[in-house]
């Protein structure tokens, strides 16, 4: 039980900042809606070594459920979790095709998911194109930003306690065997496609959830406000400056991503993404062990905690 | 029908062969090191605002400009090879790179921004329309075509008779027996990232020509799918790939809207960029080597 | 009772050939060694018996079944494992990590509980005489380390068929003395049989009870060790001149 003092540390820290006032609840919201998103890409990432440039794909597929159940009358919290599970669908079908591909082809792939989702949607006129859908009308009086941050509170600790039952169990033995050695993997019993597709579905169950979380706070679902590419960035980011494959990593990632993201606002405007670019650069080349390989280098006696 | 089928090809293949270009140092990278060049799109973007630049500041139109940016592209590519590509290519993770040149690209687009605001510029550089009968085209249009082709000429002459390409082609072919052979393969890696960065900054300017006033720090993201797609399905190790690729795209984006647009209910502008992105997810399923495959 | 048994397996790469028609048989609990100069198709055999390629034509039968379109991964949960020539650890796992990767995939697949996994890598791991690095990442190993890891690995699959690809290479006399133990005790202790890619001579002269060479794909010779010794075929092509050859036979 001792070795979960630094998340529950750190869950502890959101849920007294977040009742500090309107503006820290803003920040806690962003620090949980990333942490989510980044863990449910660590599964994938982390463990499976496989680098998902589309996950904001799945946030995007999730706000668009919602969307479109809300405004059939349903029940804004089931639409949420349809938005999920509809997300994890996808993610199947898409999976079985794309997860055939080795590194550099499977990210060419799904970072074209990106730009063809969106073109899709607009070219096709699915769910409104371009101009989307509005949910002033259906959800306007509910809003409430203390419950759409708790509910992400909820969403990030439920992600954490299954990636943290991953890593021990033979599904997580089997990705990080996959992620070191595909085809090693393979003659010594793992079913690697089998293990890639659930991992992959599994990291879309949570930004699905999340992209309905999403919208309920935007009111208005269009491509060009729910499937961003700048969130695989961060995701992606926050996965290596945490710690890859570690659990603790995207937690303290996503944290000190949002901290440095503030700051850089304060004093440096508009130079944040610039910053971060070469942030990403300068970590894979030096450190690409993220902050939890550093930690775990230098302070031996913490090395229980950063699991 | 006649006329709309001229109209298809002629405008597919002039707008196809720039793409190709444009896409050409993305194929010759990947032959070369094995390294997916994420930051392909900003490199495009920059020779864009190269081509801009020049415009404003000194009147050169952009095909004057190509020289300017081969320059600045080599030179920028060496640089960034030196500095961050060269000690990834031996990291035990093979997708350093990828993530490498992705962030990279986004710093760049970001200090686009900064620099230049992300305020929409154009090159209107115009010299009026060739007309006959039934079919007109652009002048401007007709002299990037030949430019290209004077382009791709060029390449070809440095792949196949320098010492410089054809050490280009041995690395690509098996970098162990070109070192062994005396070839600097460190030096010949420069090169062959400075050749493709430069050929994605001409590509850049060429592309300028199309687009009026579409210029800005986030354009490269346009050409991204355009590009991977091209790439791929010319073949991705193949420079000369990129050229049947751009001219597959170039075609298809002539031909799509007009069959797209019998179809009820959709846009066919916007519908079009995803059926290549379907041709790109069947291409690297069926045959990942593309049309002309790796070796050159 | 033949263990596994390969027929007539042709495997081209484009325009080679690398293996050309080549049947063979293992008995159960023999060790059998694969000799032949290099490039000579063993370890192309090895990767079709596994499944890693699929033959152009021929079928590999295990235990009187076909196994020729069955995937690699089921075939290490039939019971085939192997070990890899240049070695191939998890570097990032530990060596403790490597071993239950395969205890949790191989024979007892879904039939095995992580405590229960865990402690039989731990036995294996001390059988194997690595203990000391359990906890270690594998990337830190050194030659001997790297190679024994491999067989630990293979053994936690818990196979019946052991394929070991060039294990004794980059040892030192005393690490190929202990590794050779370390192999006898795998075939008598748990009955697992050997296929035993080697080049060193002397080691797999001594070890095996049957020995196969091949040769440019061709399996050139198959008997007792004695026999191969003295046969003129296989020293000519050791020898590279049959002069020599026979001059080596008759003594």
């Amino acid at each position: 039980m001792k070795k979960y003092f630094g998340f529950i540390l750190i869950y502890l820290l959101l849920i007294v900042l977040s009742l500090a006032s309107t503006a820290y609840l803003e920040i806690v919201y962003y620090i949980l809606f990333l942490m989510v998103i980044s863990q449910s890409l660590n599964i994938i990432m982390g463990f499976g070594g496989l680098y998902n440039f589309g996950h904001a794909v799945f946030i995007g597929i999730g706000a668009y459920v919602f969307a479109l159940l809300v405004v059939q009358g349903l029940n804004p919290y089931l639409s949420m979790i349809a938005g999920g599970i509809v997300s994890s669908a996808v993610a199947f079908l898409i999976g079985i095709v794309v997860l055939r591909l080795r590194g550099p082809f499977f990210a060419i792939c799904t970072l074209s998911t990106v730009p063809a989702v969106k073109y899709l949607i607009i070219g096709g006129k699915i769910a409104g194109g371009a101009a989307g859908i509005t949910l002033f009308r259906y959800l306007g009086e509910a809003y409430n930003p203390y419950m759409l941050t708790y509910i992400l509170l909820l969403l990030s600790v439920i992600i954490t306690i299954l990636t943290l039952k991953i890593s021990i169990s033979p599904l997580g033995y089997s990705l990080k065997a996959l992620r070191e050695d595909h085809d090693v993997a393979e003659t010594l019993g793992v079913n690697t496609t089998r293990c890639k597709v659930i991992a992959f579905i599994l990291s879309a169950l949570f930004p699905g959830v999340v992209g309905g979380v999403l919208a309920f706070k935007i009111f208005w679902v269009m491509p060009e406000t729910v499937i961003d590419l700048t969130w695989s960035i961060e995701a992606i980011l926050i996965v290596l400056l945490g710690g890859s494959g570690t659990t603790i990593g995207p937690i303290i990632g996503a944290v000190v991503y949002e901290v440095l993201k503030d700051l850089l606002m304060r004093y440096f405007p508009g130079l944040q993404l610039l910053i971060f670019g070469l942030l990403v650069v300068a970590i894979i080349s030096i450190v690409p062990e993220g902050i939890v390989g550093l930690l775990k280098n230098r302070f031996k006696r913490l090395r229980e905690f950063l699991i | 029908m006649f006329e709309l089928i001229v109209q298809v090809l002629v405008y597919g293949v002039i707008i196809g062969s720039v793409y190709g270009l444009a896409t050409m140092g993305l194929n010759l990278i990947w032959g070369v090191m094995r390294v997916v060049n994420f930051t392909h799109a900003e490199f495009l973007t920059l020779g864009a605002y190269t081509a801009y630049w020049a415009w404003v500041l000194i009147g050169l139109n952009p095909i004057a400009s190509i020289p300017l940016s081969a320059l600045l592209g080599f030179v920028i590519g060496i640089f960034i090879f030196y500095i961050i590509i060269y000690r990834l290519l031996f990291s035990p993770d093979i997708h350093s790179t990828l993530v490498a040149t992705f962030a990279l690209g986004v710093a760049l687009a970001e200090l686009m921004k900064v620099l230049w605001t992300a305020d929409y510029r154009g090159v209107p550089w115009a010299l009026g329309v060739i007309k006959y009968s039934w079919f007109s085209i652009p002048i401007t249009y007709v002299f990037t075509f030949i430019s290209c082709i004077l382009i791709i000429i060029i390449v070809y002459f440095i792949l196949y008779r320098t010492y410089f390409g054809k050490s280009i082609r041995a690395v690509i072919w098996d970098s162990g027996a070109a070192a062994i052979c005396g070839v600097n393969v460190k030096a010949t890696l420069a090169l062959g990232f400075a050749l493709g960065s430069a050929l994605a900054f001409i590509g850049g300017s060429l592309i300028v020509i199309y687009l009026p006033t579409g210029i800005n720090p986030y354009m490269g993201h346009l050409y991204l799918l355009r590009c991977f797609v091209i790439a791929v399905v010319g073949g991705l190790g193949n420079p000369w790939g990129a050229l049947v690729g751009g001219l597959v795209l170039g075609l298809l984006e002539q031909v799509s809207p007009i069959v797209l647009g019998y179809v009820p209910g959709v846009e066919p502008l916007s519908l079009t960029p995803f059926l290549s992105f379907l041709i790109l997810i069947i291409v690297l399923l069926i045959m990942p080597e593309g049309i002309l495959g790796r070796h050159r | 009772m033949v263990l596994l048994k390969v027929e007539n397996i042709v495997k081209k790469f484009g325009g080679v050939t690398a293996l050309k028609d080549v049947s063979l048989d293992i008995y159960e609990n023999e060790i059998l060694g694969l000799i032949g100069p290099n490039g000579s198709g063993k370890t192309t055999l090895v990767n079709v018996i596994t499944g890693v390629y699929a033959p152009d034509s021929g079928r590999v039968i295990y235990r009187g079944k076909d196994i020729t379109k069955i995937s690699p991964h089921l075939r290490c949960r039939m019971g085939i494992a192997r070990t890899y020539q240049i070695t191939r650890p998890f570097n990032n796992l530990t060596v403790l990590e490597n071993v239950i990767v395969s205890i949790l995939n191989g024979r007892r697949y879904g039939k095995i509980s992580m405590e229960e996994a865990r402690e039989l890598a731990e036995n294996i791991i001390e059988t194997i005489g690595l203990s000391k690095f359990k906890e270690s990442p594998s990337k830190s190993l050194n030659a001997q380390g790297r190679k024994r890891l491999e067989i630990a690995r293979a053994l936690g699959a818990e196979p019946e068929l052991m394929l070991l690809d060039e294990c004794l290479a980059g040892l030192t006399p005393s690490e190929i003395l202990e590794m050779l133990n370390i192999i006898r005790r795998i075939k008598s202790e748990r009955k697992i049989t050997i296929l035993m890619i080697e080049h060193l001579m002397h080691a797999v002269m001594n070890i095996s009870d049957r020995i196969a060479v091949l040769h440019e794909g061709v399996k050139i010779a198959e008997g007792k060790p004695e026999d191969i010794a003295g046969n003129i075929k296989v020293a000519e092509v050791y020898f590279g001149d049959r002069e020599l050859a026979l001059k080596f036979v008759k003594r």
